[in-house]
């Protein structure tokens, strides 16, 4: 790999993003980070990151479900990976939680974690995810 | 014998009176004469007598005449007709007039004797009859006002009363129970319970009743609104029991705890809020020291620094959003009254002004002082005013931007002391402009998101200010500034 891969985290909380910087450019990786949807699409087209994590419930409930499909509807960005963490299956009652394949699919996303993630394994999901769109390009 | 009997003796024959008289007073009794009817009647009209001996044949008023009165005059009065000329018809006659005995003359002391002390006796149980019947009378009399002492309690009462027998019928419902069970008719005794009852919940409650088993003596249910706008009601059911002690019935006694429940719920969010709004800072935290302790390669003493720098200004607003918390608790407890003192606004304000000059100046916002040294003193808590400006000047100066200014001015009308907390900065959004005063409420944007709250600084202040017969009021223009009006009763 001739640079770093750029990783971008859409998030409404500053402290995760500086949780998630620190962690991730500690091993390397370039940190984009945005605070809304709407932001975080308008980083996804200027910058194309190599992985998006991105936070279910931000401005909106559905925020990230919206960005999240907006991404992999579109024939430019669809195989970035995405992501996704929250905790709103514990504050609303409402389980997001998918527990299958066909779940993440529905979701559109490529993992999902509830929220708090350690950084070790934030970072072993973002390796995981990475290795997994190399190995794609490659086959 | 008979104690204090009082007996009068009417007759025109001067001896007779005389050897009457001496002869019931030897056996105790006091008497009085009299000569004739007239007089007789006059004197049994002013004193009371057990009893009177009446000659028939006399003067002025005869003894049948004198009987008519006094017949009028005291129905119990024992009345003994003495005659001259005892026939059976005179008798008849006498005691047809209500005459209880009569004495033909010539009557020897003992015949005389005889017939005043068994009418003594008699008079002694007319007495007695006669206190029964006034004791019955009037006991039937409490009985009746008991009884609409009772009918008006429960046609009063606010909570409803229901009343059940054995064979699920309806005894009783006050006016109450007719309103909480939406029964818009009079409901009548014997009603079948599932027409009034309205709801199978509350049938099947007062079932259960009727089937207590030994020792169990009550049921209570929350019985659930059949639509939203229905009221909420706790209905207490208690068996009515026969002397064996078998169930014949059932006391339901139903409240309306619709408000109860909705305190009950504002409650229960405001935990989950208060919850939510702690949980937050420590997932941060943690998050901060995960970094460190997860060893993921933060080794920079710089980058760690941040790291703690960052975790000390969460802890910080941990601890302001307790210390918002408590007092928010010990206003609502009500339990610590507060202290007031009249005081001088102008220098308390004057010294929430110095205290927050350094941060101020940190952030580059120029802090304006616009007031008179003398302001009329109000009664006021000092501790809780100074929070509450202390809260709008610093609110103020954190919603700023750099250069910008802040005011605080106060002046006073006849009645009020106007303070007005002015700023130069971001402005609130026209629709959130009453949210800002309901406890956590924070305006979300990318200008709020840095700047660190804890969504109860205003909540307390209106609550302060309402405590002190005050008000509070904002006005706000965006990208231009905000102006928080305080109105304090003089």
């Amino acid at each position: 790999m001739s640079t770093s891969p750029k990783i971008l985290i859409v998030d409404d909380d500053p402290d995760f993003i500086e949780i998630g910087k620190l962690s991730l450019e500690g091993k390397g990786y370039r940190v984009l980070s945005a605070s809304t949807g709407k932001e975080g699409w308008e980083m996804v087209e200027k910058e194309t990151p190599d992985l998006i994590i991105l936070d279910l419930m931000m401005e909106d409930l559905d925020a990230g479900m919206a960005l999240s499909g907006k991404v992999k509807s579109h024939p430019r960005y669809q195989a970035i990976p995405i992501l996704m963490l929250t905790s709103i299956s514990r504050e609303t009652g409402m389980d997001f939680t998918p527990r299958t394949e066909e779940d993440l699919k529905k979701l559109r996303v490529d993992d999902f974690h509830s929220k708090p993630i350690k950084p070790r394994l934030l970072l072993e999901k973002v390796e995981t995810l990475l290795r997994r769109r190399a190995d794609k390009k490659e086959g | 014998m008979m104690p204090l009997t009082k007996i009068l003796i009417v007759d025109d024959e001067p001896p007779i009176r005389v050897a009457c008289a001496k002869i019931l007073s030897e056996q105790g009794s006091t008497t009085v004469v009299a000569e004739n009817g007239l007089v007789g009647l006059e004197k049994a009209k002013a004193q009371d007598f057990d009893l009177v001996l009446i000659d028939l044949k006399m003067p002025q008023m005869d003894g049948m005449e004198l009987l008519g009165h006094l017949n009028v005059l005291d129905p119990d009065l024992v009345k003994i007709v003495i005659t001259g000329f005892a026939t059976l018809d005179t008798a008849i006659e006498a005691v047809q007039k209500g005459a209880y005995d009569y004495l033909p003359k010539p009557f020897t002391p003992g015949e005389l004797r005889t017939r005043v002390n068994r009418g003594l006796e008699k008079r002694a149980l007319l007495r007695e009859a006669k206190r029964l019947r006034e004791e019955r009378e009037k006991n039937l009399l409490e009985l009746a006002n008991e009884k609409n002492r009772t009918q008006t309690i429960i046609h009063c009462m606010g909570d409803g009363l229901l009343v059940t027998n054995r064979d699920r019928q309806v005894v009783l419902c006050n006016p109450s129970g007719r309103r909480l069970l939406k029964v818009k008719r009079p409901v009548q005794v014997g009603e079948p319970l599932d027409q009034v009852a309205g709801c199978p919940e509350f049938v099947e409650l007062i079932e259960s009743t009727l089937n207590l088993k030994g020792g169990q003596e009550m049921t209570s249910k929350e019985i659930s609104p059949a639509s939203p706008s229905d009221p909420v009601l706790m209905a207490n059911c208690a068996p009515v029991k026969d002397e064996k002690g078998q169930i014949i019935g059932v006391v339901t006694v139903l409240r309306d705890i619709t408000e109860l429940k909705e305190l009950d719920k504002a409650k229960s969010t405001f935990v989950s809020m208060v919850a939510h709004e702690l949980r937050a800072p420590l997932a941060a935290i943690e998050g901060y020291l995960d970094v460190i302790l997860d060893g993921v390669g933060v080794e920079d003493p710089q980058k760690i620094n941040r790291i703690l720098d960052r975790s000390r200004e969460r802890t910080r607003g941990l601890l302001a959003l307790i210390n918002d918390l408590l007092a928010i608790s010990r206003m609502q407890g009500g339990r610590v009254s507060r202290e007031k003192e009249r005081l001088q606004l102008s220098s308390l304000l004057r010294e929430v002004v110095e205290l927050i000059k350094g941060e101020a100046l940190e952030r580059q916002v120029e802090l304006v002082a616009d007031f008179s040294e003398e302001l009329p003193l109000i009664s006021a808590n000092r501790e809780d005013l100074t929070r509450v400006f202390t809260n709008l000047v610093d609110n103020a100066i954190k919603y700023n931007r750099p250069g910008g200014k802040v005011f605080v001015r106060a002046r006073a009308n006849d009645a009020f002391i106007h303070v007005e907390v002015q700023d130069t900065g971001i402005g609130i959004p026209k629709e959130e402009r009453e949210k800002i005063f309901d406890e956590f409420y924070r305006v979300k944007s990318k200008e709020t998101q840095r700047i660190s709250g804890t969504g109860l600084g205003l909540c307390i202040a209106k609550r302060i200010l309402e405590a002190h017969n005050g008000d509070i009021e904002v006005e706000s223009q965006m990208n231009v500034g905000s102006t928080f009006r305080v109105l304090l009763p003089i």
